[in-house]
């Protein structure tokens, strides 16, 4: 069992699937891949607007989309480019997680879990896996909030987990960097993941989500 | 007191960790309470008792932290999750596990690397420069209050 897991490692691509360099940080994008390939990283997505230099790592573009209701979504669907970027939409009430979950273009939606109004249900979890849609861990709080704060979000990132073992949907893990100071290896993102009973063959599966998300082939594209 | 035999001695671990940026002094003192405050809030109480976690070696950004067999995992994990150290932003990276202090200062031989200083004048402002290893570039802007800090590569400075 140890021997195939180890095997995984050599086999697949891990992905931070969001960080965010300079100016939003104080890491230029340059550093900040650079740490990325000594922590273990293959590529990264960089959700900031700016121009992605070549670097060690690869480096995946990703829009990041907040709305307040699906018109909105939908408007900000329409101005993104349709150049192979990874579309991620900040998650908000269980109602509206799940008319995004039943838009096309959509790849993850971010932040389940972080507040208590931003929430999963079964609902949503099996449309997630339905339409391939994956949810995204965020470390940041679970590494920068303390007390109750982190209670809560270990709690609620456990209930996620708790669906994904149901329904199979993908899961991506992101540590939400704007500094190489709030960048995690693999190793140290495996261990914790561990604290919300994320075991380490899920931990990698979900870091090679994004990468999948490029590889994967492209079908006709209706928006709205 | 008569110090017990080593067979009915505590077994330890020592945790090998890097301090990010390198090129910081940091005060061990303040550390200490901050990997110890980590702790608490992952596990409390008896997951200190139980840790026991101590640092006993620093250097050019390296420590060594001491904590009972068995509880290096929890260690790690809390030592991920420390982020100042009471005075200024740090990371705390994680890098071996050994059973001797020996083991893991040899391995410090190894890791670590000269930093070199260096000043710079950017747009009316002062800075200090640390060359990294590699291509890493710290600038440090000089001051008292709210000293801006920036993390590059050369060619980013470059391109300045």
């Amino acid at each position: 069992m140890q021997t195939k897991v180890n095997n995984l490692i050599f086999t697949m691509k891990f992905t931070d699937a969001c960080i965010h360099p300079y100016p939003s940080g104080d890491s230029s994008i340059r550093r900040m891949a650079l740490e990325a390939a000594e922590l273990g990283f293959d590529s990264c997505v960089v959700v900031n607007d700016i121009q992605l230099p070549s670097s060690d790592i690869k480096l995946l573009k990703g829009s990041v989309i907040t709305g307040a209701s699906i018109k909105n979504v939908i408007a900000g669907l329409r101005k993104i480019p349709d150049r192979g970027d990874l579309v991620f939409v900040d998650a908000r009430d269980s109602s509206f997680n799940r008319s995004v979950l039943s838009l096309n273009r959509i790849h993850v939606l971010r932040g389940v879990g972080k507040d208590p109004n931003q929430i999963i249900d079964h609902v949503g979890a099996r449309l997630a896996a339905k339409r391939g849609i994956a949810l995204d861990i965020d470390l940041h709080p679970v590494i920068h909030s303390r007390e109750e704060r982190r209670q809560q979000v270990l709690h609620r990132y456990e209930d996620l987990i708790q669906l994904q073992r149901r329904f199979h949907f993908p899961l991506t893990i992101s540590t939400n960097a704007s500094s190489i100071l709030d960048q995690r290896s693999v190793r140290e993102i495996t261990l914790l993941c561990s604290l919300f009973g994320m075991e380490r063959k899920e931990v990698y599966n979900a870091l090679a989500t994004p990468e999948s998300f490029i590889t994967r082939k492209k079908i006709v594209e209706v928006v709205g | 007191m008569k110090p017990r035999p080593p067979s009915l001695r505590f077994k330890k671990r020592y945790v090998l960790a890097v301090i990010i940026p390198q090129w910081r002094t940091t005060n061990t003192r303040q550390l200490q309470q901050k990997i110890t405050e980590s702790i608490s809030t992952l596990v409390g109480d008896v997951g200190i008792a139980q840790i026991l976690p101590t640092i006993v070696f620093y250097e050019r950004g390296f420590i060594i932290v001491r904590c009972r067999r068995g509880t290096e995992r929890m260690l790690t994990i809390a030592l991920s999750t420390v982020i100042s150290d009471g005075m200024q932003r740090i990371a705390v990276r994680s890098i071996a596990t050994s059973g001797t202090i020996l083991a893991l200062k040899r391995k410090i031989i190894l890791l670590s690397r000269d930093i070199t200083e260096a000043n710079l004048n950017m747009n009316d402002r002062e800075y200090l420069i640390y060359k990294c290893f590699g291509q890493k570039v710290d600038l440090l802007e000089k001051g008292i209050k709210s000293q801006e800090i920036l993390f590059l590569t050369e060619k980013d400075l470059e391109e300045m």
